[in-house]
């Protein structure tokens, strides 16, 4: 649904074919994109709420629909990453992205397996979508984005008061500047931190045959916390791109949550 | 019959050497041919000239080139334009000079003029190890109220061929009109800022700018999302500061560009300082305009991110034009004001038309309806500084109209 929203702009792939295709090409193909993504999502909703019988013509549109999804968004970080050449931080969207084409193929492949011997496999394609998302967004933590620094100014100003534009005189506007200035360093000074963090629990969260919950769980916080962000710094307009990250606090979720009803901290082979 | 055919053929050809003789960089065989006489970065002599303006314009200029090897001796000699050409009376060695980052040995030189007179024409003449540019000249910013002219323009990244069309055209409208002293480029240059050989293309094909009089329009420059890495520092002389890239440019005493940069963080210090220089500027000048990369109504794309903390700026102190870029079409917004249209709001142009493909914009949003407007088309956007009026309009290729504004002084 992310994605379908987003579409409401040109994507990567857009931006990637306009000089070769021209503009109502790619218009098409986003209009198109955009109306089988609306489809899909509340398709495989129906779908999974029905939970169509092995071999039946449902299920194998379930397993279409994810096999598309993974595509997309797959496709999409490559091309994000490939009509910016040189910019670091969209060189990392490949990994950044990881969890949201982890976690259909990961549907997918319970779908296609749906045999209990098959779950470790699946376990390990979510653990590593989820640390490639911590490690692609820990490098841009590590590298300052400046558009990271924005979530963190932006939030800070919704909950404790923009003070630029609250300033009325010349005076009040002189310390507006300290406080701005404060809150840009803080953010400088929080953003390697964070990444340093990112980089730990991607590592906790990959270490052979242990599950540490307590990993998943502040993952999963983490990841909703900076998924909010993007409405938090920006404004409630900007649910989309909360909804597009939903999966970055929504995977270590489930993975704490399996690992809970599992009632082993080990994996058993 | 044969006549009547001969006839059709006679017309036809005389309305197309009619257009061409007007237009001729309609005809890409020409702008093609142009392009392979431009001044090659070979041997030690100087090439990619171009003149910069970032805070003061009515009294400094940086005169910059690039040449293809270190050298020994470089300098730009200057002075008030004359009759006998000849004669410089001033000389400048570059204060910077280094290799470009990831180019094959091909070196910037910077000379930093200051010291100039406000609304004079300069001639100048680049020399490299005694190999000479041919003789330019351009015109300083006024620091009076008198009226001039400004390009603005944005992405010319893509579309080499188009690109060299719309330098053409601001030759063409540049050598007609005294009045026009400067281009404002809205960003995305190249597609890869890291690209040494695009940028190196850009600079030889920014040649087509000048005149074949020799008059330069001095390049305003702003960084867009495509322009990331060292380079665009090293081609522009770190406009506002290396990391930064935001300024504001006094244009006259009555008209004030502020530069932002949308590829930094647009809160915190970015958002400190244009409230600190909007809140200055505001009581000195008549028309104050902002200009950054990515739109914040945009009529193709997604908000840019900075909406949210420099919209409530630019109505607080109540900008008379916003320029963006990034869409690849042509606009002009309803004047905006919270989020809603309001006679005193912000009219914001764009959004890049220098030779990047064109998009359909998206012409059902509320901003962009009567009295704004929308359409796609390359094309610059040429404004008339004026004490009653400020006169926008969109030129476009074929140098036709595309669209016409008159904003009067709050």
């Amino acid at each position: 649904m992310g994605y379908a929203a987003k579409l409401a702009a040109p994507s990567a792939l857009n931006s990637f074919l306009l000089g070769s295709m021209g503009d109502p090409f790619v218009t098409y193909l986003d209009q198109s994109v955009q109306a089988f993504l609306w489809f899909s999502s509340t398709a495989l909703l129906g779908l999974g709420f029905l939970n169509p019988p092995v071999r039946s013509l449902a299920r194998r549109i379930d397993f279409t629909l994810l096999g598309l999804l993974a595509g997309w968004s797959f496709v999409l970080a490559i091309f994000s990453w490939w009509v910016n050449p040189g910019n670091a931080f969209h060189a990392t969207d490949p990994f950044g992205h990881a969890v949201r084409f982890a976690a259909p193929v990961a549907l997918l492949l319970f779908i296609a397996f749906p045999v209990r011997e098959q779950e470790s496999k699946i376990e390990w394609v979510l653990r590593w979508g989820v640390a490639g998302t911590f490690i692609g967004h820990g490098l841009c933590a590590l590298w300052i984005k400046p558009s990271f620094i924005d979530l963190i100014v932006g939030t800070l100003n919704l909950f404790l008061g923009d003070p630029i534009l609250t300033a009325g005189s010349l005076a009040t506007l002189e310390e507006a500047f300290a406080v701005a200035a404060s809150r840009q360093a803080f953010a400088e000074l929080a953003l390697p931190i964070i990444a340093i963090q990112d980089f730990i629990l991607v590592a906790l969260l990959l270490l052979p045959r242990k599950r540490i919950k307590t990993i998943a769980l502040w993952m999963a916080v983490w990841g909703f916390v900076t998924a909010m962000s993007r409405m938090t710094a920006y404004g409630w307009d900007h649910w989309h791109d909360l909804a597009l990250r939903i999966c970055n606090g929504g995977i270590p979720l489930f993975l704490w949550v399996y690992w809970k009803s599992q009632n082993s901290s080990k994996i058993i082979k | 019959m044969k006549l009547k055919l001969l006839s059709l053929l006679l017309l036809t050809s005389l309305f197309y050497s009619k257009v061409f003789s007007e237009t001729p960089w309609l005809d890409k065989d020409y702008v093609e041919k142009r392009m392979k006489g431009m001044a090659s970065v070979q041997g030690e002599g100087p090439s990619q000239w171009r003149v910069i303006w970032t805070k003061e314009p009515s009294t400094r200029a940086t005169i910059s080139w690039t040449t293809a090897k270190k050298g020994s001796s470089h300098k730009v000699r200057y002075g008030v334009r004359s009759a006998d050409r000849e004669e410089f009376s001033n000389s400048q060695e570059p204060q910077h000079s280094d290799p470009y980052s990831s180019a094959k040995g091909e070196y910037y030189h910077h000379a930093r003029i200051s010291g100039l007179k406000p609304s004079t024409t300069y001639d100048f003449e680049i020399d490299s190890d005694g190999k000479k540019s041919p003789v330019m000249h351009f015109t300083t910013a006024p620091a009076d109220d008198r009226e001039f002219r400004l390009l603005f323009g944005g992405d010319s990244r893509t579309g080499i061929v188009s690109r060299g069309q719309v330098n053409l055209l601001m030759a063409d409208l540049s050598e007609k009109d005294d009045q026009l002293i400067a281009f404002a480029h809205g960003g995305d240059y190249i597609v890869s800022g890291k690209n040494w050989g695009q940028w190196s293309t850009w600079l030889s094909q920014h040649e087509l700018t000048v005149t074949k009089s020799g008059k330069v329009l001095p390049i305003i420059p702003t960084r867009g999302n495509h322009d990331g890495g060292p380079l665009y520092d090293e081609i522009f002389d770190k406009p506002g500061g290396k990391g930064k890239n935001y300024f504001h440019t006094m244009i006259s005493a009555k008209v004030a560009l502020v530069t932002l940069n949308s590829e930094i963080s647009a809160g915190g210090d970015q958002q400190a300082w244009l409230a600190k220089t909007l809140f200055d500027l505001r009581p000195k000048v008549r028309w104050l305009l902002a200009e950054y990369h990515r739109p914040v109504w945009p009529a193709v794309k997604s908000p840019g991110k900075a909406k949210k903390f420099w919209v409530p700026l630019f109505e607080k102190f109540n900008l008379d034009l916003v320029v963006e870029s990034d869409g690849h079409v042509i606009k002009r917004t309803v004047p905006i004001r919270n989020e809603k249209k309001d006679p005193t709001g912000i009219v914001y142009v764009g959004e890049g038309g220098l030779g990047v493909p064109q998009r359909n914009p998206k012409s059902d949003r509320w901003y962009l309806q009567s009295p704004g407007m929308s359409g796609n088309g390359h094309h610059v956007m040429r404004v008339l500084f004026g004490k009653d009026k400020m006169d926008y309009e969109v030129i476009l290729l074929d140098g036709k109209q595309g669209d016409h504004y008159e904003f009067n002084p709050r």
